[in-house]
């Protein structure tokens, strides 16, 4: 799997949505509502390879979302506005991601998992801001 | 000898046209033979056993896919209730010619799909063999195509006994051109790597569709090195296959 690819497709996918931008990586500086995945954990040989290909790996790529400077109440509604499981939402970053399972094709599948740590306040750079962890399971 | 443990990471498991490798992580391949009791007054308090009937068995693990007969469910699905399916497992090395392959016939007895929400669907498979098992060589690669006429590189599987036949599957996994591409294997001996003068052992049926098939070479055969041959027709064909050949008991 091209981790790289997979990036860009999850930050290309988030972008799609009005009112946020989606990045491929977290900038050093950033001007919420941002989406970008940050760290990613990986499981090789999921199944056995074969003479042609690599064995299945299993990715779980944690990404960030952050959307004020500080603890707002904008900043709390904008986040509830991009996290429903809710699929009839125009806002939601989980249906966003699940559109196309593939991201164009870099992946097998993939399934928006949880979220953790909303409201809490994250720092970048030097300043704290508040946002969430989405986990997102990609297959390759 | 110093110990050179096996990581499975490379198993191949192909069971008629499907090559579940790509598609499965667990794999266990039993062989057992039933002990039974001929405990005397005069066994010196010891059990004394004699071997019964054989019986060998099959499972897999593995992630669900459909779509042809190169696919788990498709391949799983189309043999329920075939007495005789063509079963290899290739514990480690990827179906290169050498290593070592087990070949069965196998009835498919319980075939389970399904799993946990946002889990990848997964599905298991037991199957019993049907004849005995044979334990030998991949005699033709799994990855290279093949798009013309040819004969396979000779391997020393060894002689088969006159109480063993050699057993051998056919997995033709991959064909594509025009004009009913064709591919008919032949099996063959040999008295040393040269095969100055081969003998034809089995011919396989001639295939113009993924499947597998399955041979027995009845024993005596004092010959030591075995290969394929290939007949290939058609316009632009390309297939890809397997053979695995393996001395079992007759």
């Amino acid at each position: 799997m091209d981790i790289d690819a997979v990036h860009k497709g999850l930050g290309s996918a988030v972008d799609a949505l009005p009112g946020i931008k989606g990045y491929p990586n977290l900038p050093g500086s950033i001007n919420p509502p941002v989406f970008a995945p940050t760290e990613f954990t990986m499981a090789y040989s999921q199944t056995f390879q074969t003479p042609t290909a690599a064995g299945l790996v299993e990715v779980e790529f944690t990404c960030g979302v952050f959307t004020s400077e500080g603890d707002t109440e904008q900043g709390r509604a904008d986040l509830l506005k991009f996290l429903p499981a809710d699929l009839s939402s125009t806002t939601s970053i989980k249906k966003a991601i699940e559109a196309d399972k593939t991201l164009g094709g870099v992946c097998k599948t993939l399934f928006v998992a949880r979220v953790r740590g909303a409201y809490r306040l994250y720092e970048i750079g030097a300043t704290s801001y508040l946002g969430a962890m989405i986990d997102v399971k990609v297959w390759g | 000898m110093a110990l050179t443990p096996l990581v499975l990471t490379n198993a191949d498991l192909y069971l008629d046209s499907a090559d579940l490798s790509g598609y499965s992580n667990k794999m266990t391949v039993g062989v057992k033979q039933a002990n039974l009791d001929k405990t005397t007054f005069a066994s010196n308090g010891w059990h004394e056993v004699q071997g019964g009937v054989f019986d060998g068995d099959i499972s897999v693990e593995g992630f669900y896919q459909a779509g042809d007969n190169s696919m788990p469910d498709d391949q799983i699905w189309g043999d329920l209730g075939i007495s005789s399916v063509p079963f290899t497992a290739i514990p480690n090395g990827g179906g290169a010619v050498g290593d070592i392959a087990y070949v069965m016939r196998a009835l498919e007895c319980d075939y389970t799909f399904g799993g946990k929400h946002g889990e990848l669907l997964g599905f298991t498979l037991s199957a019993k063999t049907n004849a005995p098992v044979g334990r030998g060589n991949v005699i033709h690669p799994t990855g290279i195509a093949r798009t013309s006429s040819g004969n396979g590189t000779g391997f020393q599987v060894g002689a088969v006994s006159a109480i063993q036949r050699m057993y051998a599957n056919l997995h033709v996994m991959s064909i594509s051109g025009t004009a009913t591409p064709t591919l008919t294997v032949t099996l063959q001996s040999s008295v040393d790597n040269t095969f100055g003068s081969p003998t034809t052992r089995a011919t396989f049926n001639a295939a113009t569709s993924l499947q597998g098939q399955y041979q027995a070479v009845l024993g005596a055969v004092t010959d030591t090195w075995w290969r394929v041959t290939w007949t290939i027709s058609g316009t632009n064909p390309s297939f890809l296959f397997n053979v695995s050949i393996g001395a079992g008991a007759k």
